[in-house]
């Protein structure tokens, strides 16, 4: 049965939007809580710095030092800065690779093929030892880019 | 598969590169993801595995980061890299070391004779917990800090910490198995210890000689039904081979309080591996 409050309900393409709040139990750890968390412990392991020291350093038990690993507490500002004092690390580590690891990564492979065309058409181009069949390819291929552009457009 | 560095390794990237004997890159890192993976941090065993990966493209950065270069020395067990160690020697001892503490036969409980038409033969010793050593051993340390987690947590496999384990270094030796089967036909093997000379079959039923797989099963399948921990030294002949070894058996469970998983921790001891002349 549809109630008053129902229909009064605001819709985000056709859906109902939700104003529940994200609970760990029922929703699980927020994603980017359980990624700041696998970077502190991982960081952690890379120095080898068990659980309870940590937790010994930041006056907290090994067990709320997990809740922050599995992402089920969150790590607050403050706490996040005293981690990343306490891990020499900087702040944007516990970050890192959290958005778009593999466009960044996909952009710098896509950079090095640029730069290495780049490299063959100056190659090819100073391989031309007639000066005016220079110009004339020079002339050619900006001829090709307005060209180009103006299709694009 | 020669065994690489015992010791851990930081993640930061490879200064140089050097050949590495393991196969499939680092053998240590691959374990280590395992149990991350197991625990339910997929994040860490990622890196792990991307790490050792890294291992298997541009050769042992490890070894590289303590001084060697391009094409140097093959890092193996005996030259151990003391990357972590040099962080954390407390705990560190050469294996040579650790085969000289043995506990002795007087403190054990009772022992268990099997044997079969083929010559192969196990006898088990079950040993007093108490009787492990309380420092620089490595099933001392594991079973000091699996007393710890269970009476501060649950015992669940998710509460692992791995620099214990890597302070411990049991890494190399140390098994989990999965225990959820009511059969204890279905265990299986989730991390088989790369730095031992048995062949790592999936499964423990799978064991080609079949007393010592019944007994190994009807240990595991004990921890599981007591959830009660097992110190054991074995002695036992199979196809020709002596193993001799202390074997710590740990139960976690998990929300429900069900013994759901097994790691079992190996000290291999004296006389380990040796091969038997069989004679005309």
């Amino acid at each position: 049965m549809k109630t008053a409050l129902d229909s009064t309900a605001p819709e985000v393409d056709g859906e109902p939007l939700s104003f529940r709040r994200r609970t760990v139990i029922i929703d699980g750890p927020d994603p980017v809580d359980k990624y700041v968390g696998g970077q502190l412990r991982l960081r952690r392991a890379q120095i080898g710095m068990t659980q309870s020291d940590l937790g010994s350093k930041l006056g907290l038990s090994f067990q709320a030092v997990q809740k922050y690993e599995t992402g089920e507490n969150r790590i607050s500002a403050s706490r996040l800065y005293q981690l990343s004092r306490v891990l020499d690390v900087p702040l944007a580590y516990f970050f890192e690779g959290l958005d778009g690891a593999s466009q960044v990564e996909d952009e710098a492979v896509n950079s090095d093929l640029s730069r290495k065309e780049a490299a063959m058409v100056l190659g090819t181009y100073y391989r031309i030892s007639d000066p005016r069949l220079r110009s004339a390819c020079l002339l050619i291929m900006g001829r090709m880019a307005d060209r180009g552009d103006g299709e694009s457009a | 598969m020669t065994v690489t560095a015992r010791a851990s390794h930081s993640i930061s990237e490879p200064a140089g590169a050097v050949t590495c004997a393991a196969d499939g890159g680092c053998s240590y890192l691959r374990a280590l993801s395992t149990i991350e993976h197991l625990a339910g941090f997929e994040h860490t065993a990622r890196s792990y595995a991307a790490a050792a990966a890294r291992c298997r493209r541009n050769g042992c950065w490890a070894a590289a980061a303590n001084g060697g270069a391009h094409g140097g020395p093959t890092p193996h067990a005996s030259a151990a890299i003391p990357l972590y160690a040099a962080r954390k020697p407390a705990l560190y001892t050469p294996p040579s070391e650790r085969m000289g503490q043995m506990i002795p036969f007087v403190r054990s409980r009772f022992v268990d004779f099997v044997s079969d038409s083929d010559g192969n033969y196990i006898e088990r010793r079950q040993l007093k917990l108490d009787t492990l050593p309380g420092r620089n051993d490595p099933l001392g340390y594991l079973y000091r800090y699996w007393r710890g987690l269970r009476s501060e947590t649950g015992c669940q496999f998710s509460n692992v910490d791995t620099v214990h384990l890597t302070r411990a270094g049991v890494i190399g030796t140390l098994h989990v198995v999965d225990v959820s089967s009511n059969d204890p036909v279905d265990f299986r093997f989730e991390l088989f210890g790369y730095a031992l000379p048995f062949g790592a079959q999936e499964k423990p039923r799978a064991h080609p000689v079949a007393i010592y797989a019944e007994s190994t099963l009807r240990d595991y399948n004990t921890v599981r039904l007591t959830a009660r921990p097992r110190l054991q030294r074995i002695r036992c002949r199979l196809d020709d081979t002596l193993h001799h070894y202390t074997r710590l058996i740990l139960p976690f469970l998990n929300e429900g309080g069900r013994v759901v998983r097994l790691a079992v921790a190996i000290r291999q001891e004296p006389g380990n591996g040796s091969k038997i002349e069989t004679g005309h």
